[in-house]
């Protein structure tokens, strides 16, 4: 059972609740975790890409998403090809 | 495993900018990205949301199984011996008649051309709309795109002219 939060627009769910998986875990919105009443974290899915907005507009969000991903590599070193590398050796071991 | 690179800051995800490049894929090919990508997630220390937020903003179209079902025994006679996995794009390859954009050697010596992201963002346009896919994928239809959008889809050109026309729409299929 999925509930609104008192307060807040956030959604809650208890911690056993989520661990059975089903659509709870399908939501694209945030859940906050409770465990004994007390939140505990918050879930969330990694979602599908979002059809319903424009695919031109998907396109400048993901231009921004990726951008902000490729700083933080960057800060640490961290390069395309390296990347390219560990999702290639990803799939290897995947065959 | 495109889809991984593009979410994660690989070089993929230059293509995915590209706004001369419509990419599709199926719904069996997102799930493996999603169960895929945390070991990288934790590996590189990126935050969830970050990678969450490039996942649901990517300018891709999701193909349903049944969307494909119609290709699915031609793929697996020829696919499933070599991996299973790659049966479903695969066979919406041979549905929309459109090239794989796949590091995946399984896809050589099918019906279907492979393209990888080695080759650049300009050159995978030029295979892409060599490949002819313009129209067919504008008659299939891409749901959210302006039927503005739709209108100023060119004809598929040669190879020369689509390095001088970045901005025409092209289509390739994502694993």
């Amino acid at each position: 059972m999925v509930r609104k939060a008192h307060h807040e627009s956030m959604r809650t769910a208890t911690f056993d609740e989520l661990g059975k998986g089903g659509e709870l875990v399908k939501q694209r919105e945030p859940i906050l975790v409770l465990l004994q009443g007390l939140p505990i974290g918050y879930f969330r899915a990694l979602p599908d890409p979002d059809e319903s907005i424009p695919i031109e507009v998907r396109r400048e969000l993901f231009a921004k998403a990726s951008e902000k991903i490729r700083r933080q590599l960057d800060e640490m070193g961290i390069s395309e090809e390296q990347i390219d590398a560990d999702i290639a050796a990803l799939d290897h071991d995947r065959s | 495993m495109v889809i991984m690179s593009a979410a994660t800051g690989g070089a993929a995800a230059r293509v995915f900018k590209a706004p001369a490049i419509t990419v599709v894929t199926t719904d069996f090919n997102m799930g493996e990205v999603k169960r895929h990508l945390p070991p990288l997630i934790d590996k590189y220390g990126l935050d969830p949301d970050d990678v969450a937020d490039a996942l649901a903003s990517l300018p891709l179209r999701i193909y349903r199984w049944d969307e494909y079902e119609s290709h699915l025994a031609e793929a697996r006679a020829q696919m499933e011996w070599k991996d299973p996995k790659d049966v479903a794009l695969l066979a919406l390859s041979l549905k929309l008649g459109i090239d794989v954009w796949s590091q995946d050697l399984h896809y050589d010596a099918l019906a279907v051309k492979r393209a990888t992201t080695a080759i650049g963002a300009r050159s995978l346009l030029c295979v892409f709309q060599r490949a002819g896919a313009d129209a067919l994928a504008d008659r299939l239809g891409f749901p959210g795109e302006s039927r503005s959008s739709r209108e100023s889809v060119s004809p598929p050109r040669a190879r020369s002219d689509a390095a001088q026309a970045p901005t025409a729409r092209c289509s390739a299929i994502a694993t």
